[in-house]
Parts: structure tokens; sequence; C-alpha cells
């Protein structure tokens, strides 16, 4: 052997694998590269190396120019260049284990130096890490420093190991994905303006954004120390708080309430819940949301507040008015004059009349109509709601009479209001009267404990068409035969109302041959008689 | 004799129509433009009735009636509101204060007076 001639290293620097960039990509996907040790990835390194019976054992992941070793067992390096892998050679098979016997005698690796100097490896057997699609990220590979084989079972190991490890890395990706979308999640819920809480099954609050424990922070320490309160001022036991109440199943849209804490602040809200389920449609959880509607309460205040000082406002001018007519028309003697003062007057009641019939649509529409309920007899509302129409009743030359049946048990209704109610009906019918006909207002009982109260006129009837329109505002029936100026339209809209928000129905039936009767009905349900109202005769 | 009716009413207008609406239905009257003016001349007035507007500025319906029942020599003198119906006033909030009734504004100028009347022989 010449001294010039230096003998070629037995050393091939690895080629790169056909799918090398999706195989990098994938690596880098996993975002292992550089993380600490890990016990999942040692107990696999470890088994390896005890099974295999070899001092050294690693998982190997093949980056773009060097190996980097995710879990060693009797190796130093944390990573060594690609060009020096033996990794770098097994990644190329996937589906195969890389076994060298003695790499002392294989040209490929018998100079690198992991082999020629330390810790002089001589023996390696690799398993590839393969993921789903097929591209090899690295190795489980075990080395000894004598030159030796493998057993059937431990090859079996090795390559059963390395699945292991593979499905760690994919395990980690599915982690972090769930991570992910936890964290994505929680910033959209606490980006929510309005106050989240998660109630687990037992009840107990698992869950809360920032706008909910902003607002506990303002109202108080704990939720659970609040007192709800609902319509009407009531209590709301903690059994039927809508968090509660979704655990059932309930869906709970819209409740308005008011939340009071220990030191006595108390803040509107509107409450919704849904009960929140499994993949197997079980009931786990529900999710709760409080809205604070100050601003709205506030903004509600203000309409009442409007509504009372237009209310006056518009009134007091209207008042001077029509006063000044009505004394100047009782002491008037010129029949022009008269006539004249008779037009300024009945515009200024039909402006009076418009005046209150729009301040109460607004009221009701601003749903602050609170209703002053006390108890009298149905025969006294007629009675009341009658002496108000008289005169225009006596103007259109129409008779009035009153059919209540003995049996009728007395109402507990805000009196002026549901007077109104009866008025409308009642004014409504004096229009469509014909000249010398009656109106009669009745009362019966109903078979359910209620009442009915009745308003006939023995007019045309109404269109069949247009019985549906009627309710509706400013829903007009032509009155050529008219007795009266004309109506606001809001009138009919406002009794229904009315008739409502005590609780009952308006009902109309009407034909060219009986006339047409309107019906307000007072349910038996026994929210418009008052508890010591006299029960009908069971037995007369 | 006549009844002598004293009137707390803010509004110009509303106090001329009801001073001429209750001297028509046969009433003595003597109308002021608020609650302070009322105060200053009602015990040299000596009315047989009272008819306070509820919503006044400055000194309101229901303090003036609270000043009149505090003092011994107005104490006995019948009180009656003109209210809004709007203001949900209700009897019992009109007897707590001490006032003999209400009556809801806007009034008919033409059955003032038999109102009023009816109101005052309600009384014991």
């Amino acid at each position: 052997m010449s001294a010039e001639v230096r003998p070629r290293p037995r050393w091939l620097a690895p080629p790169l694998p056909p799918d090398e960039r999706e195989r990098l990509a994938a690596l880098r996907s996993y975002e292992i590269l550089d993380t600490p040790p890990e016990q999942a990835f040692d107990d696999l390194t470890w088994l390896a190396s005890h099974f295999c019976g070899t001092p050294i054992a690693l998982v190997t992941l093949i980056d773009e120019d060097r190996q980097w070793f995710k879990s060693r067992v009797g190796f130093v390096k944390a990573e060594s260049p690609r060009s020096e892998s033996i990794c770098a050679h097994a990644i190329l098979k996937p589906d195969a284990l890389l076994e060298v016997p003695d790499a002392r005698e294989d040209d490929r690796f018998a100079d690198m130096p992991a082999i020629a100097g330390d810790p002089f490896v001589r023996f390696y057997a690799g398993a590839p890490l393969v993921d789903t699609e097929g591209h090899a990220v690295g190795t489980l590979c075990v080395m000894d420093r004598v030159p030796r084989a493998l057993t059937d079972d431990q090859r079996y190991a090795l390559r059963a190991l390395a699945a292991q490890a593979m499905s760690q890395f994919q395990l980690h990706v599915r982690l972090r994905a769930v991570e992910d979308r936890r964290a994505y999640l929680h910033s959209v819920i606490n980006a929510l303006p309005i106050a989240v809480v998660i109630r687990d099954k037992s009840g107990s609050i698992a869950l809360k954004n920032a706008a909910a424990s902003q607002f506990a922070g303002e109202l108080g320490p704990a939720l659970e120390n609040f007192t709800v309160i609902g319509k009407r001022g009531r209590v709301v036991p903690k059994e039927r708080w809508p968090g509660v109440r979704a655990l059932t199943g309930e869906h709970v849209v819209g409740e308005e309430l008011i939340i009071r804490t220990p030191d006595g602040k108390e803040t509107p809200v509107l409450g919704t819940a849904a009960p929140v389920r499994d993949s197997r449609g079980a009931i786990v959880a529900s999710a709760i949301s409080y809205q604070d509607i100050t601003p709205l309460a506030e903004v509600a205040q203000l309409k009442d507040d409007f509504v009372a000082t237009v209310s006056h406002e518009l009134r007091t001018p209207l008042t001077a008015i029509k006063g000044s007519m009505q004394l100047l028309h009782a002491d008037l003697t010129d029949p022009d004059h008269l006539e004249l003062v008779s037009v300024a007057l009945s515009n200024a009641e039909r402006l009076v009349r418009m005046v209150s019939d729009i301040l109460d649509t607004a009221k009701i529409e601003a749903g602050a109509l609170q209703l002053q309920r006390r108890t009298m007899t149905v025969a006294a509302l007629g009675q009341t709601a009658i002496e108000n129409v008289r005169s225009i009743a006596a103007a259109a030359r129409v008779r009035l009479t009153t059919d209540v049946h003995p049996g009728v048990r007395q109402v507990h209704v805000d009196v002026d209001r549901m007077v109104q109610a009866i008025v409308n009906l009642l004014s409504n019918a004096i229009k469509f009267a014909p000249t010398g006909s009656t109106v009669t207002f009745g009362a019966r009982p109903m078979a359910d404990g209620g009442v009915v109260m009745t308003v006939h006129d023995a007019g045309d009837g109404i269109p069949p068409d247009r019985l549906h329109r009627l309710f509706q505002k400013f829903s007009q029936l032509d009155s050529s035969s008219t007795n009266q100026g004309k109506g606001t339209g809001l009138g009919l809209s406002i009794t229904k109302a009315l008739v409502e928000e005590h609780g009952g129905s308006i009902h109309v039936s009407s034909s060219r041959e009986d006339g047409t009767t309107f019906e307000i009905r007072l349910g038996g349900d026994g929210s418009a008689f008052a508890q010591a109202a006299a029960q009908p005769a069971a037995n007369g | 004799m006549n009844l002598h009716v004293m009137l707390a009413e803010d509004d110009p207008d509303i106090r001329l129509v009801s001073r001429l609406a209750l001297k028509r239905a046969g009433y003595r009257v003597t109308a002021t433009a608020n609650g302070r003016e009322l105060l200053e001349k009602v015990t040299e007035e000596r009315p047989d009735v009272i008819l306070l507007d509820y919503m006044m500025p400055e000194l309101d319906g229901a303090e003036v009636c609270r000043r009149l029942k505090a003092d011994p020599a107005t104490r006995d003198i019948p009180v009656v509101f003109l209210s809004a119906k709007s203001q949900n006033f209700q009897i019992d909030e009109a007897k707590k204060l001490g006032a003999i009734g209400y009556i809801s504004k806007p009034y008919d100028a033409l059955t003032l007076g038999v109102q009023l009347k009816t109101i005052l022989e309600g009384q014991p």
C-alpha cells in the first residue's frame, strides 16, 4: 500500500427520501423537535434497550440537516449531523427494519464518527417511525458496541415499540388540537359582551367568562349568594333559576329577572339558559347567559316619564279649550254661535280621545300598563261604563240596557281600565247601532268559573273579511250611518290589550241578521277574581 | 249660603276654567296659582273645601296637603285632589294623605261642581 494513496473513507452520506418535503412537513407539524424529555418516550427507549439487550436505545427524529433525539438511553449527545446518521438511512425504507450486524464491516457506515470513534457502535437496528400517510419521520433504534443480531421476537418488539412512539406523536397532535379548540372557544366565550356561565350536572359552576366574572366581581364574590327576583318582585327559589331548570331539559329564553347581591344592589338582567348535551344526548351541563339590561330599563323608565309628561302637557291645554267651550256653549243663545262652538267642542273632544288613545297605545307597547286591581261587581262595572256613554247614546237616539245574570261573581280588576274597555265597546256599538235600536251590556257566568261580559248592537254586522283585522291598530270600519264623529282607530286594539293584560280574552261574532256581539272573557283561573269573591250558587 | 272653595292650580287657563265652572255651579271660589299662595291665604280665607292640583311645581299637592293636615288651624278643612289618570293616582293614596277624595283630570267643566258636591256629600 503506497503512502500517497489514502483509502476512500467507508462512509455513505444518506440520500434524501423521495417524500423528503412532505416528510419534513409532517415532522414539523408535531412540534416536538427540541421539546423536553417525556416519560412516555423514555419508557419506550428503556423497554427497547431492555428487550433487545442493547446498552443504547434512541427515539430519533430526522430533521432537515440533523438528527435529534427525543429520548435516549446510553447515549450522551442530544443531536448530531444528518450526514453522520445511520437512522437517516433507516428512513429510506419506511416499511423495513434496518439491521446492521457490524457497522465496521459495512461500507456505508464504517468510518462514521460514532462508529470509528466514541461510542464505537458496531451493531445497529432501527425501526422507522411512520405516520398514517406513510412518511418516515425518524426511528426507534437500538445499538451495541459489539457485533450481533436481533432475534425475531426482538425485531417484532422493536417495530411494535416504534408504532407506539408514533402513536404518541399523533396523540400529541390531537391533544394540541383539542387544547387549541378549547383555547379558541374560551376566547370566543370571553369575548362575548354578555355574562356566560356553565353549570355542571350537580348544579355547581364549572366555567364563567370574563363578563360573568366582571359581573360577579361588581355584584359580589359568589354567584350562589345572589338573590334572584322574578316578576312582581317575587324571589325565585334556586331550583327555579334558569340554569338549574335547563339541567332538566328546559330552554329558558329571555326571562326578565333582577339579581340582588348580599349588599342589596339590584341589577336587571335578561336570563337565558339551555341544556348542554354530550354526544349521546344526555344532559351534562347547562349554558346560561345573563345580559345586564340596566340601560334598557333606564330607557323604559325614560319612556314612562316621557309618556307621563306628554300626557300632562297635551292634556292641560286640551282641558282648558274643552272647558272654555263647554262653559261658553251653556250660555250661548245665537244658533250660529252655538253651532260654531259645538264644532269646536266636538273637535276638542275628539283630540282628547286621540291623545289619550295614543298615550294608552304608547303605554301598552312600552309594557308600562300597570293594573291597580280592586274588587267590584260586574253590574257596577257595567253601570259605570253605561253612565260614561249615556250622552252619546242619547245624541244618537240609541237605548242602553243591561242584562247581568245574578250568578255572576265579583271581579278583581283595574276598574278604570276595565270600564275603559267596556266604554270602548259600548261607544263602538252605539256608533253602528240603527237609530231607535238598543245596545245591551250583558254578563253571565262561564262553566269554568269565569265570567263573560257582552256588548251587543243590532247593526248591520261586520263583513266577515273585516273581522280578523278588527283588533289591529288603525283598522276602522266605514261607518256611513255614523252616529258619532270619527274614532281614532285605536279603540279596539287598546281594548284587546287591556283585556289581555287582565289575563282575559276578547271575541267578536257578527251577522247581518243578529248584529254584532263583542265578548270579554275573564278566565276561570282566578286571576281576575278576588280571593273573597262570592262563589256562584252550586246547587241553586 | 254658597260653599266657599279654595283652589290651587298652577296652569292659569285651567285655573280660569275651573273657577268659572265652580262659580257657575254655585260655589264661591278663591283661586290661587300655587301651593305656597294657598297656604298663605288659607287661614284668612277659611274655605269650606280645598281643591288641590296634585302635580304642581315647587310645592306639590301632596306636600301642601301634608302641611294643611299638620296645622291645627287648617286640619279640619276637607281636601280634594285634582289628578291626571296617567299618574296612577288612587283613592287610597289620597286618603293616606288625609284627603277625602280626588277628581281625575281632564275633568268635565260642566260636571266639576257636581263631582265635588258628590264627594262632599259622601263625607260623614
